[in-house]
């Protein structure tokens, strides 16, 4: 009975290693801004991927958008010298235009914070033409919109529309104080809202009216729904879900929700609103409902996923992305996670576009993730896994013969060498994701040091600790891990290191020479149990290495 | 003495480190002394199993926490007794961290593995002719964590507290788990041939007691 039993272990042991868990999305480059974080939804034409940096800019950096090839390479950056503060309207790709004022090719048009208005060739990054929009601290913050050949850009105090081709300014309307208030365009006019509550339509002749006043901010462009326009207005706490019929000018609650509302989108069947709290899906027809919601935590931008599922940002501190399937008349399905090596906050929607996922956050890192689609695209195998999983099979088939036909000792010593061969070589993964789980042991309490320049907030500092010196180096930026901090300071410091490689990653036996009984790293005053090629930095930390 | 708390505990200087060292040596030879009765080919096969098993121990330190020296130590403690088991599992911490680097970890790991072979002294884990695998594995994946649990007390230093003591048993849970499954596997494929072998010693012994006797008798 126990020779049954040993063999029909050891066969469901390799038929459940077989089917490799190979679907999903599986990350293939990343890159990492030099400053600021990704905040905005990354941008696509095809041939490129655009984004763009943003923050609070107080030393020699400015804000730049950026365009990487599908390999993850910088083809162009251009670069906004007086842009200050955090810029926050989204890139916006245009293929061509024709109409009135003109044929445009592709563009990419940036709206930045010191109000000026950009359009940019695609391909090399060129200015085709600049507009300045009025500032009041900040200038653009909110979405532009396309109208036929021209783009219209929400402005600081309204709005204005600028013909493509030529950069030529022929409508600009003062309506009221805005901020990340984007613009609607429909057939007679825009809609856009202030930070007042008004919701206010600019007809084609450029006169505009407050149509209603919805008692919080505004800020996102509002969503047409049949009669309505739906739209997510921000109090001091909390956020409330309103319509606005502009056919008879009336509005209606339709739902209280969470704080801090995420930019909502418009779906097939209605809209998607986000908060601090929700998910909530909302329909219209003669009124408007909420038709279902779940729980989720987000505050930037979302994006929708072959009409099947919403992706969002978790804007927390553990971070990540969540999404959740979506039926076609609004009902959510399951929620999940995704994680990456790189998680924090964040209010970038994923970008989606030809079976490929690209995700930024205030790391200031964009990861390629690729969708592994089994029935469509090929299975990509990976040598070293497949000769391990063959090997593996092998094993276990020849312990359930010996097991079957010969002794049952043989069957137990080839079983038991398998389960230590898989725990010896699973170990890594398993410590990395132990480590993600399991609690932090405390180091020394690692804080700002005064001293220290204000250029190097931004970046990691690096902390050295011999028995007879202290060496810090700070402002380090575009590193991912301990190991890669660790190089490249100590190629700064022209300080010396040895490295030896394990099988539990490389481990670092000696600084300047000095082994003793060996170092020890802290991030951010907590020891990672991590070999320094796995651990992970979250911007910006604190690195310390010391004798153990 | 102590010359800095490090992550190993303390940093011992060179006066007590050879305190620490001689203090152990003297630990294994009272208990090997006693009771005063081995011959010396006993003697020997204790010292080259010592021998072998720390060679053992230094060639697969390149693999992370398979410990054999575990599971001999729970064999030697229950067909040899608590006090040889003791001596053997010193004597090896001691001679395989002269090569894998000695200081105060070597202390606890002597320790781990000495409780081992008192806790196998305990025990029926079976004769040579029947060893009892099936109790030898389990116990040997108890010990596996149990020697985490001794071990881990080298890293405590005055200022760690009872949560953060266990934090790190809890961080060193994967590494205990390949210790165990390394111990199963030492058992399945080493664990009657380490009986077989240490019967040998046994009985090597019974012979000198019983050859003593006879004389006693004859005189």
């Amino acid at each position: 009975m126990r020779r049954q039993m040993l063999t029909a272990w050891c066969l469901l042991l390799v038929t459940c290693w077989l089917p490799v868990a190979s679907a999903g999305w599986t990350s293939s480059w990343s890159y990492t801004l030099d400053e600021g974080y990704i905040t905005t939804t990354p941008q696509t034409d095809g041939e490129h991927i655009f984004l763009r940096s943003s923050g609070f800019w107080m030393g020699e950096e400015r804000p730049f958008v950026v365009a990487l090839d599908k390999s993850g390479e910088e083809q162009w950056r251009h670069t906004n010298p007086n842009a200050t503060q955090h810029d926050m309207s989204p890139l916006l790709v245009v293929k061509k235009t024709s109409g009135d004022c003109g044929d445009a090719g592709p563009s990419l048009i940036v709206g930045w914070s010191d109000g000026r208005l950009e359009r940019l060739a695609p391909s090399n990054g060129t200015v085709m033409w600049s507009v300045s929009t009025d500032v009041n601290v900040w200038g653009i913050t909110g979405a532009l919109a396309m109208d036929d050949d021209h783009v219209v850009v929400p402005t600081r105090h309204g709005l204005v529309r600028v013909c493509l081709n030529d950069g030529q300014v022929n409508l600009s309307v003062t309506t009221g104080l805005g901020w990340r208030n984007g613009v609607t365009v429909v057939d007679d006019g825009f809609w856009q809202g202030d930070e007042n509550g008004g919701l206010w339509f600019v007809d084609r002749n450029g006169s505009a009216e407050l149509r209603w006043n919805a008692s919080g901010h505004l800020r996102h462009a509002p969503l047409v729904v049949g009669d309505f326009l739906l739209l997510h207005v921000q109090h001091t706490a909390n956020t409330s879900i309103m319509a606005f019929n502009f056919s008879s000018n009336e509005s209606h609650f339709v739902a209280a929700s969470g704080p801090s509302p995420a930019i909502p989108i418009k779906t097939s069947f209605g809209a998607v609103f986000g908060d601090g709290h929700h998910l909530t899906t909302v329909r219209c027809d003669a009124t408007c409902w909420v038709e279902d919601r779940v729980n989720a935590t987000t505050n930037g931008a979302m994006s929708t996923y072959r009409d099947r599922s919403i992706w969002y940002p978790i804007n927390t501190e553990s971070g990540g992305w969540g999404t959740v399937s979506l039926t076609s008349n609004g009902t959510f399905g399951d929620v999940n996670t995704l994680s990456t090596a790189v998680d924090t906050y964040g209010t970038a929607a994923p970008l989606f576009t030809g079976g490929r996922m690209y995700l930024g956050n205030d790391a200031g890192v964009l990861v390629e993730f690729v969708d592994y689609q089994p029935p469509s695209e090929p299975f990509v195998y990976e040598p070293t896994a497949t000769i391990g999983g063959l090997a593996l099979a092998l094993g276990m088939i020849g312990t359930a013969v010996l097991a079957r036909r010969s002794s049952i000792d043989w069957g137990w010593r080839g079983l038991s060498a398998i389960g230590l061969v898989l725990a010896l070589v699973m170990l890594p993964d398993v410590v990395t994701q132990w480590t993600k789980e399991a609690p932090v042991v405390p180091g020394p309490v690692t804080e700002w040091n005064e001293t220290w320049p204000d250029a190097w907030r931004d970046g990691h500092v690096f902390i050295l600790e011999f028995e007879d010196r202290t060496l810090v180096e700070g402002g380090n930026r575009g590193v991912m891990t301990v190991e890669e901090l660790t190089r490249l300071a100590t190629r700064e410091l022209d300080v010396p290191i040895e490295v030896q490689t394990t099988t539990l990653g490389p481990y670092l036996t000696a600084f300047d020479g000095v082994e003793a009984l060996g170092w020890e790293y802290f991030v951010n005053g907590e020891r990672v149990p991590l070999s320094m090629a796995d651990a992970m930095l979250e911007s910006p930390s604190i690195v310390h290495w010391r004798l153990a | 003495m102590f010359e800095a708390m490090g992550v190993h505990g303390p940093v011992l200087s060179p006066t007590a480190a050879l305190v620490l060292d001689v203090l152990l040596a003297g630990l294994a030879f009272a208990l090997l002394m006693k009771p005063s009765r081995h011959n010396t080919g006993d003697m020997a096969m204790l010292a080259t199993l010592v021998v072998v098993t720390s060679a053992i121990r230094v060639l697969m330190a390149p693999l992370p926490n398979v410990q054999p020296v575990t599971v001999v130590a729970l064999l030697v403690g229950a067909r040899l007794g608590a006090a040889r088991g003791v001596a053997y599992a010193v004597l090896v911490a001691m001679l395989s961290n002269a090569v894998l680097g000695d200081g105060w970890w070597t202390l606890f790991q002597a320790a781990g593995w000495a409780a081992v072979a008192v806790a196998g002294s305990r025990l029926d884990l079976g004769t040579s002719a029947s060893p009892r695998l099936n109790r030898m594995a389990l116990v040997s994946v108890v010990a596996a964590f149990g020697f985490g649990l001794v071990t881990n007390l080298s890293l405590v230093e005055p200022t760690t507290g009872l949560m953060t003591f266990l934090t790190l048993m809890v961080q060193s849970l994967p590494f205990d788990a390949v210790h165990a499954v390394g111990n199963v596997a030492f058992v399945v494929w080493c664990g009657p041939l380490m009986m077989r072998f240490l019967d040998r010693i046994d009985t090597s012994m019974e012979h000198v007691i019983e050859v003593v006797e006879r004389h006693v008798i004859d005189g």
